[in-house]
């Protein structure tokens, strides 16, 4: 009964624009008031403890690398060292924009910022060159969505840190599922642009002195992952440490190798980092609340018997989950999505088999199509306004798009060791 | 008293981005400390946390002044157009009497760490201090809610969209 009054009250908080942070507090507060099982102290501790964390230390220091290599000038040396190498195939644009996506994930946790790093570059080139305007956009918003999937990755470490998995197996076990979703966007893409002829020969021949020259201006960008990944595959450090280094090696190369940031402009970029920390973590502190009253009240262990009554076959419950998130997807941001539903879901799954860390992946994957789906996908809005389109003119291209990343989400989701293979290796 | 003006529409700002600061200062000390030197110290991961928790509450402080949060406006559309504002003024009214809550009782239990001396592990410092971060925060929270409903009131009765 307890778990029915906490959903419902947190459901009509969210129906009169209250956002979810609030709503999640709000929910755990009225119904402790009800059950007065418990002291309002529980609320303050859960606060706290979620707060108290060090991996959780991680997230500000991932969004400031992003934010410092978006104005450090690193996105604009990742294109020209795409296009050094790529510029002569059919659909070359297009290709480059999918491959420049995957690197600055590797350097950035986050899907809205690869489509504006690399769509504002690349959407005006595309078009330039005869791309169609609508798939051009489409594209940048499809594939800023493996941000957060090839680590590292903001979305994995919140996950870890409420599912209690190790952040440095889940970076790892991100990387196939990530190369594959970029590998499916290139492949669809190549076929796309033979058909339309996009970027057929373009005839540009780039000498192997200006390759040498594109791959030089760019080896200080290309070497964030290979630090990041490398410390913490390696054991060297932990993922919080990593964050700091990768953080301050964007401000020295910004600051003092390409000069593109000044001292003068830190107080606004560490503000922007912020801010955006300020909205994601206090998500963190209040589900933490919630989501210890659910257990309490014994809410995981009904629902996942609730749902296994109705099926135990894995790969059904699978699919509804799938299409339970993806769902929840277009409506939820990301990381409010993984923070409420992760703990619920995982009671599902866990007695399946299901490992917490291919869980994550699946869910992970499957939440990201959605910030490319309407109404509230942001990588389509950061699209739309760069490509100067409307949402509703991207749909024609939208559609085979997410339909190739739901092909990808399922091979995913029901071949375990493309996520589980690279982590059992560090074992 | 320009001045004045500049840290009162931007103090979560300025302190957000202070904190940010020192945190990575603090934390790249502990990794040159442990990488280069070898060697490590006992309180700058404990520091780094506490501020961390200061940083947290004066940031989602900073996030509801720039109307930042997280939430589904989807939502809003399932209302005729003409109730969007009064719904979302209903809205604001719950969110600050929620907040109010949270200041109390997280005062009341912040004065219960004080009267018991409770202190941190590492730095021995009074464990009430950081949990001051919350009513803090939820503070300044509703004074800029505040502002935002008269906004809003005021809007309303203008009459105009």
């Amino acid at each position: 009964m307890i778990g029915i009054y906490l959903i419902i009250v947190f459901i009509v908080a969210l129906f009169i624009n209250i956002p979810v942070a609030i709503s999640l507090g709000l929910a755990t507060t009225v119904v402790m008031a009800i059950s007065q099982s418990l002291p309002f102290d529980f609320i303050i501790q859960s606060f706290f403890s979620a707060g108290n964390s060090f991996p959780l230390l991680a997230v500000p220091f991932f969004i400031l690398t992003g934010d410092v290599m978006m104005e450090g000038g690193i996105s604009k040396r990742l294109v020209s060292f795409a296009n050094a190498f790529m510029s002569n195939i059919t659909g070359g644009l297009g290709i480059i924009t999918v491959f420049t996506c995957m690197i600055f994930a590797s350097i950035s946790g986050s899907g809205p910022a690869t489509v504006a790093a690399i769509g504002s570059i690349m959407i005006p080139a595309m078009i330039e060159q005869k791309y169609n305007r609508s798939f051009s956009c489409a594209l940048t918003a499809t594939a800023g969505s493996i941000g957060p999937v090839i680590p590292p990755s903001i979305s994995f470490v919140i996950y870890g840190v409420i599912a209690n998995v190790s952040i440095t197996e889940l970076f790892m076990a991100g990387i196939i599922p990530g190369l594959l979703m970029g590998l499916a966007l290139i492949i669809f893409t190549y076929f796309v642009s033979k058909k339309y002829k996009y970027g057929e020969k373009t005839g540009i021949k780039v000498s192997t002195k200006d390759k040498l020259k594109a791959l030089n201006e760019a080896k200080g960008a290309l070497m964030v992952p290979v630090i990041i990944l490398g410390g913490i595959y390696g054991g060297v450090f932990t993922p919080t440490e990593a964050a700091i280094i990768a953080a301050d090696y964007g401000l020295i190369m910004g600051l003092f190798v390409y000069k593109e940031i000044t001292f003068k402009d830190l107080p606004r970029i560490f503000a922007k980092t912020s801010l955006t920390s300020g909205m994601v973590l206090i998500l963190v502190g209040s589900a933490t609340a919630f989501g210890r009253l659910l257990t309490i009240e014994q809410i995981p262990t009904m629902l996942a018997n609730m749902i296994l009554s109705i099926s135990t076959n894995t790969v059904v419950i699978l699919l509804l989950i799938n299409l339970f998130l993806f769902f929840v997807g277009m409506l939820i941001e990301t990381l409010a999505a993984i923070i409420i539903l992760a703990p619920l879901l995982l009671s599902v799954v866990e007695p399946l088999g299901v490992s917490p860390l291919h869980f994550g992946i699946i869910m992970v994957v499957n939440l990201v199509i959605g910030m490319c789906t309407p109404p509230v996908g942001v990588n389509l809005f950061v699209a739309s306004s760069i490509g100067k389109i409307k949402i509703e003119q991207m749909f024609k291209w939208l559609i085979p798009l997410i339909s190739v990343l739901i092909i990808v989400l399922l091979i995913i989701t029901f071949v375990p060791q493309l996520s589980t293979f690279l982590p059992n290796l560090l074992k | 008293m320009k001045k004045a003006t500049y840290i009162k529409d931007n103090f979560e700002e300025i302190i957000c981005g202070l904190l940010l600061g020192i945190m990575l200062l603090i934390l790249t000390y502990q990794v040159v400390l442990r990488f280069v030197f070898n060697s490590s110290n006992a309180w700058s991961e404990e520091l780094a946390r506490y501020l961390f928790i200061w940083f947290i509450f004066i940031g989602a402080s900073y996030a509801a002044q720039k109307s930042a949060h997280i939430k589904i406006d989807a939502l809003l559309n399932i209302y005729p157009e003409k109730f969007h504002k009064i719904v979302s003024i209903l809205g604001l009214v719950v969110w600050i009497v929620f907040n109010i809550f949270i200041v109390y009782i997280g005062m009341k239990y912040m004065m219960s760490l004080f009267k018991s001396g409770k202190i941190s592990l590492g730095l021995q410092l009074q464990l009430g201090y950081i949990y001051l971060a919350i009513p803090t925060g939820y503070m300044l929270m509703t004074i800029r809610l505040v502002g935002r409903l008269i906004d809003r009131i005021k809007n309303y009765k203008g009459g105009k969209a």
